[in-house]
């Protein structure tokens, strides 16, 4: 009797003292900067508009398909649902987001979540096949011309296939995982876990609303039309720019779980860092600008400015994937944000700035605080525009706009709120500040800024400026 | 047992993931050892059980990204696939 119920104890506290040494480990530790590693898994590379190069772009786009574990491979719906079921998907989302979140998670967290994502191996060429053939109801090989059994990338919720059209068009296949959509949906619907998950990981945030953020994103990821019908927009917008590419989606092609698109190359953001701080700044002009067009002219807002999100070539041509996650806005809820740069930057009003963020959600009315004071703390968000002049935009700059964004000690801090519709609009300084910050970006961002406010419409600062305008004068001429 | 089981102090988060381990471990002890300390036997419904896997999932990937532990599972699901080929 002694030794069973010896046996007994020591099964249960294994499994208990594990899951506490484990649990404890998570929420020890500093915080600390580490971003990006898993986003640059994502998509494709590839080159310039593939107009009459189909089979040279389908060999070039493979050229550095990333190490899958092929051997590893999903075979089956089973294995989907048991490698990103039960909550393993939904923390792989996390982990995206998470990227954004510099100072809001642990080292050990982050690493977690990174690590994650690099577990998933990708699907068996028959298991992405049957997907497509349920999807457009043919096989691959007859859906396309040429079909690459083999994935080029990995999606956080599919894979990526390289192909050429029947009509001779080279494009990228994004083939959802069969079965994940209701796993993650069934998962999403365990709101205490998720709140329970959040508090220990990142226990500076409101988890709430980073649960409602992640339901609402991750629910709207599962469906591809979504995201075609936004790669659409902005790509019927900024056809022709001189630096902004967006992949035109074959509609025909695409459906809930299959998202087909034109396939592009280009540099990764990680080989950036070889090339000269000129080109490094052309590319985050055309960034900044590309962010703030779709804001104030398509009233559109890509809520994922990550690294793994951008092709490079030289000329400041970025090429932008993944608009699986676009925020639309009204003018009405615009307006408030024009107003707030209008007052604090252009007008320097710093009363009629107060009122803009009261009338807009912002800062709680009659908070008992000194104008000086929300100006103080709030002017890390603004540094980059409210002067004139040539300014470079550092890791440490953008790691202080995070500091002070999760700054909860500061007495301004509990006055402040984000209002829910201008939620996404955190990944302004969350993510593109810090993808900026890690090209050392130098620009007159203030004389950009008057280009594109919908009040300022200043003139050309620079010569992408030019090209800009002239683009604008031919495709948007009433605007221009 | 019941000090392992139920321990005093535990924060309210992470009281909520021992809560779903320790009906986990009941369940899965042999009922000579349930009866002996006492635990009734339990059936779990499908919306508990569901929750209880999720939250056992959310552990799993902690384990799963120690050092080793994502490579040995790796390597025995190659053994399992060759095993099940041959």
């Amino acid at each position: 009797m002694k030794a069973k119920r010896l046996l007994a104890a020591m099964t249960v506290s294994g499994a208990t003292a594990g899951v506490a040494l484990v649990v404890l480990r998570r929420r020890l530790g500093p915080l600390r900067l580490d971003r990006g590693r898993a986003a640059l898994r994502l998509f494709i590379r590839g080159g310039a508009r593939y107009a009459g190069s189909a089979p040279r772009l389908f060999a070039a786009a493979g050229e550095q398909r990333q190490q899958l574990r092929e051997d590893l491979a999903l075979q089956t719906a089973e294995d989907v649902a048991g490698t990103l079921g039960a909550m393993k998907g939904v923390m792989m989302k996390i982990g995206q987001m998470a990227s954004y979140v510099d100072d809001g998670l642990t080292p050990a967290v982050r690493n977690t979540l990174s690590r994650l994502q690099d577990s998933v191996p990708p699907m068996s060429p028959r298991l992405a096949a049957g997907v497509v053939e349920e999807e457009l109801g043919a096989p691959p090989e007859r859906a396309f011309a040429r079909w690459d059994p083999q994935p080029i990338a990995a999606a956080s919720i599919g894979q990526v296939h390289r192909a050429v059209t029947l009509d001779g068009r080279a494009v990228a296949v994004k083939v959802q995982y069969p079965g994940i959509a209701e796993t993650i949906a069934a998962d999403l619907r365990n709101v205490a876990l998720l709140r329970r998950m959040l508090r220990i990981a990142a226990p500076a945030q409101d988890a709430d609303a980073l649960i409602t953020e992640l339901r609402d994103r991750v629910l709207e990821e599962l469906d591809y039309r979504r995201e075609a019908r936004n790669q659409h927009l902005m790509a019927a917008y900024f056809d022709g720019h001189p630096t902004i590419c967006v992949p035109r989606v074959i509609g025909a092609l695409s459906t809930r779980r299959v998202l087909t698109t034109e396939l592009s190359s280009g540099a990764r953001f990680a080989e950036l860092a070889g090339w000269p701080q000129e080109e490094r700044d052309l590319a985050a002009e055309t960034i900044y600008r590309f962010v703030f067009r779709s804001l104030y002219e398509v009233r559109a807002f890509n809520g994922d400015p990550h690294p793994g999100n951008y092709l490079f070539r030289s000329g400041g041509r970025v090429t932008f994937l993944d608009f699986g996650l676009v925020k639309h806005f009204t003018p009405a809820e615009l307006q408030p944000l024009m107003q707030m740069n209008r007052k604090l930057c252009v007008e320097h009003d710093p009363e009629a700035f107060r009122r803009s963020l009261e009338s807009a959600g912002f800062l709680r009315p009659h908070a008992p605080l000194s104008t000086d004071a929300i100006i103080e703390h709030l002017a890390v968000f603004y540094d980059t525009i409210r002067e004139p002049g040539p300014l470079a935009i550092t890791s440490d700059y953008a790691s202080s706009v995070v500091r002070r964004f999760f700054d909860l000690r500061s007495p301004v801090a509990e006055y402040i709120s984000v209002p829910k519709s201008y939620v996404i609009l955190q990944r302004i300084n969350l993510g593109l500040f810090a993808v900026l910050g890690q090209l050392s970006a130098t620009a007159n961002w203030r004389a950009i800024s008057e280009e594109i406010w919908p009040f300022t419409q200043a003139p050309a600062s620079t010569s992408m400026g030019e090209a800009e305008a002239a683009w604008r004068a031919r495709r948007h001429p009433i605007a221009a | 047992m019941a000090y392992l089981l139920d321990p005093p102090g535990l924060d309210d988060e992470i009281a909520g993931f021992w809560h779903d381990v320790r009906d986990a471990a009941i369940v899965v002890l042999p009922e000579w050892a349930r009866e002996m300390y006492g635990y009734a036997p339990q059936v779990l419904g499908r919306s508990r059980r569901t929750e209880i896997r999720q939250s056992l999932g959310v552990l799993d990937a902690m384990f799963l990204t120690e050092p080793g532990v994502l490579e040995a599972r790796q390597a025995i699901t190659l053994r399992m696939r060759t095993a099940r080929s041959a």
